[in-house]
């Protein structure tokens, strides 16, 4: 059977996924940069460049979404990944939920 | 396999009056009884209901109007999950009738034990939640986050705002975990039954202090209402959500000798 692909809609869910991944990097690297600066590790001339880097970013970032007018499928997609990682989080601090999924599994 | 099923909505005690309404697409409503208890169905001809999204919330709803409307005229009812059909047996001869009286039959018991149980009781349903900007701007460190922000140049700022993003929520998980023993004992003492459950939707900047399914008495739900205003009045930056009253959904917790394989064949 051949796969029909409609290129718009391909084009829209890559670039969703490329600018979600995006969005995750750069969360990782702010929180990495808060890290550094609540650890003295940074001058304020460093965390001044630093933060308008950041700043660069969220503009460019904002006007992909809006050119492409994928706000909205980022914003889905970045809230179904954090619940994806809050769940994982939430198994592996509590090891009781394990017990609990496999009574709610057996019959 | 028999054409004909039988869509089962509750169980409700066999002196109930018989359903008014009509069920999923407007099927018309009758019951299966035995000694003990009733089965609200609907004669049904096809397999387990299966659809777009939006037909699934409206059966989904169709089918929660039918339990609410057995509440309302029964002493009590056990809420049947959605889309759980009965069918015969062509081994055994049974219809699908026959097969559900057998089954109301060998568990007549305990389905009326609970349904006693259950009787006059109704479910409500509490979530609170913290704002991680509001309920910690008192806090020391937080106030003087915020004040150092006012003088740092645009970059410094966009990293010191993320610190205080960091900082609240770090405060507001803190609270939550030390406030939530004390409201679920004080909630607690209010129902007749408590069960948490994981909040499936939690908006963006707040934390979960508290999320409880509440079987109360019908006629002391004012009880729990007053104790959540004491809650409200002592933490005036916590959000409540009080929802209900609801059939006691989360409390039926009844085997009744219903295995997921028996499910399958029989009810």
């Amino acid at each position: 059977m051949a796969l029909e692909v409609n290129e718009e809609s391909l084009k829209h869910g890559v670039l969703t996924l490329v600018v979600t991944l995006v969005e995750v990097i750069q969360e990782a690297l702010e929180t990495q940069a808060v890290r550094r600066m609540e650890g003295g590790d940074l001058t304020e001339e460093e965390q001044n460049r630093l933060g308008e880097a950041l700043l660069e970013l969220d503009e460019a970032m904002e006007q992909i979404k809006a050119d492409h007018g994928i706000t909205e499928s980022v914003t889905d997609l970045h809230r179904g990944l954090d619940e994806v990682v809050d769940e994982v989080v939430d198994k592996l601090i509590n090891p009781q939920r394990w017990a609990q999924d496999a009574r709610k599994e057996s019959p | 396999m028999t054409a004909q099923t039988l869509y089962v909505y509750a169980i409700v005690p066999a002196d109930s009056p018989a359903p008014t309404g009509t069920g999923i697409d407007g099927a018309p409503l009758h019951t299966v009884n035995s000694a003990q208890v009733s089965a609200v169905v609907h004669t049904h001809h096809s397999g387990p209901y299966e659809g777009p999204d939006e037909d699934v919330k409206r059966w989904v709803l169709e089918h929660s109007d039918v339990i609410e409307d057995c509440w309302s005229h029964a002493s009590s009812v056990l809420p049947v999950s959605f889309n759980v059909i009965a069918r015969g047996s062509d081994d055994a001869g049974a219809t699908a009738a026959d097969q559900l009286k057998s089954w109301l039959d060998d568990a007549g018991d305990d389905l009326s034990q609970r349904l006693a149980d259950l009787a006059g009781t109704s479910e409500l349903r509490v979530e609170i939640t913290l704002s991680t900007e509001e309920f910690p701007q008192h806090d020391p460190t937080v106030t003087q986050l915020t004040a150092d922000l006012e003088e740092k140049p645009p970059g410094v700022r966009r990293l010191l705002e993320k610190r205080l993003q960091k900082v609240q929520k770090q405060v507001t998980d803190a609270a939550a975990d030390q406030l939530y023993p004390e409201y679920r004992a004080r909630l607690a003492a209010q129902c007749l039954q408590l069960q948490d459950y994981a909040s499936a939707h939690r908006p963006a900047g707040t934390v979960s202090v508290l999320s409880a399914a509440c079987l109360v008495d019908s006629a002391h739900i004012s009880r729990l209402g007053a104790e959540l205003t004491s809650i409200q009045e002592e933490t005036p930056s916590a959000h409540i959500r009080f929802l209900g009253p609801w059939p006691p959904y989360s409390f039926v917790d009844i085997d009744a000798g219903v295995t997921s394989e028996s499910r399958d064949g029989a009810a």
